[in-house]
């Protein structure tokens, strides 16, 4: 079950970057840093993750202007689901 | 620069308070442009929401905790005042000057505040201006052109006069904006008429790597109290700053970050950490040059504040 959601969310991800790092998206890659994800592509991200998981992403805003990595979005997602992270 | 000696010298409280509403719709605006051009079809609502995220700290309690993360150990706010031309405004300049100063001494030696009052308040706006310098102790002026006024419009010349005497600099807006602002009156040039009649005023032109920075680096090279502050490198590229380091004005050259703007692209650390990554400095820039970006400009700039004589 974990599995298939950071699937989804690595999913989401590399549809919002353009960038090379698309391919070979991991677990401890910053999203600004590592995958330069700006302000309108963590808009971006959020619908994506929206639309892949079924999550209501834009009540967690502050969540996602907290994430910091990709397995933060990961978390998200799963708190979201009610699972445990 | 990780002992906490940075000075960041342009930052806001992330507040509604602080943002009148038709402001801050006109961001919303051009991001949802540039959503619907990817083909997303996100609702406003929701870039709405995303936005006003970044507008929950009204105390800087988050600012100071990401000020100590970076390595800053000191931030200007920064207080324009949109009441006057946007009357949407959700609080009168009064109400945000007592904000400032109680955010101020909430957190003791971390601010510094630089009040701006629309000239267009006549009296009234230069009696609390000459309050808050003398007896809020408030480190200087922001001005936002903007709002309709050049940065050497007359009806500013007697807060000029005050900064003068007081030792306090005037940090101005320049460049585009918010879309229901004007911005072709927020021109570096228009500070020059100034500049030349207040010697004794240090002026900073806000965002002067990303707005016309030929022009500014211009004024940066020929007079000797004009200086530019590099917030918005955040959004607008590493590539500029090497540029602006490497003409001969880094003495003239002030680190700043315009928090909360930038807040969906990442922590203030991040920031701090990609000017090297991305190759900020030039492998020429000495250390003391960089140290003087990082907080030597400011610091001297703040030193020149004298206490009023009615306060001595």
């Amino acid at each position: 079950m974990s599995d298939k959601t950071e699937a989804k969310v690595h999913r989401a991800i590399a549809a919002a970057i353009s960038s090379a790092a698309a391919k070979d998206i991991r677990p401890d890659m910053s999203l600004r840093l590592d995958l330069h994800i700006d302000s309108v592509g963590l808009m971006t991200l959020a619908f994506l993750v929206e639309q892949e998981t079924g999550i209501d992403a834009f009540s967690r805003v502050q969540e996602f202007v907290a994430a910091e990595s990709v397995a933060d979005i990961v978390a998200i997602v799963r708190r979201a689901q009610g699972l445990m992270v | 620069m990780s002992d906490s000696s940075i000075i960041d010298f342009h930052s806001h409280i992330a507040s509604a308070m602080c943002f009148p509403p038709s402001f801050t719709s006109g961001v919303v605006d051009n991001m949802t442009v540039a959503l619907q051009a990817a083909g997303l079809p996100i609702p406003r609502e929701k870039v709405t929401r995303m936005h006003d995220a970044t507008l929950d700290d009204p105390w800087c309690d988050e600012l100071i905790s990401q000020m100590d993360e970076a390595g800053i150990r000191e931030a200007v706010l920064l207080l324009p005042d949109f009441t006057y031309a946007l009357r949407d405004a959700t609080h009168s300049i009064q109400e945000l000057v007592e904000h400032h100063r109680l955010v101020r001494d909430r957190h003791p030696g971390r601010f510094r505040v630089f009040v701006g009052v629309d000239p267009r308040w006549g009296m009234d706006g230069l009696e609390l201006f000459d309050r808050c310098v003398r007896e809020h102790g408030f480190d200087g002026m922001k001005l936002y052109p903007p709002c309709g006024y050049p940065i050497s419009d007359p009806a500013l010349y007697p807060f000029y006069e005050i900064c003068a005497e007081l030792g306090l600099p005037v940090l101005t807006h320049i460049g585009a904006t918010a879309p229901c602002l004007d911005f072709d009156i927020a021109r570096p040039i228009f500070v020059d008429r100034a500049a030349r009649d207040f010697p004794g005023v240090d002026f900073v032109l806000a965002h002067g790597t990303v707005h016309y920075p030929d022009e500014c680096a211009m004024l940066c090279t020929n007079r000797p109290n004009v200086y530019i502050d590099v917030s918005g490198f955040e959004a607008y590229g590493i590539h500029a700053l090497h540029s602006a380091f490497r003409r001969g004005i880094n003495h003239k050259i002030l680190f700043g970050t315009d928090w909360p703007v930038f807040r969906l692209q990442g922590r203030q650390s991040g920031f701090i950490e990609r000017l090297e990554r991305e190759g900020a400095f030039p492998s020429e820039m000495s250390n003391r040059d960089k140290e003087l970006f990082f907080h030597g400009n400011a610091e001297r700039l703040l030193a020149k504040k004298r206490i009023p004589v009615s306060t001595v």
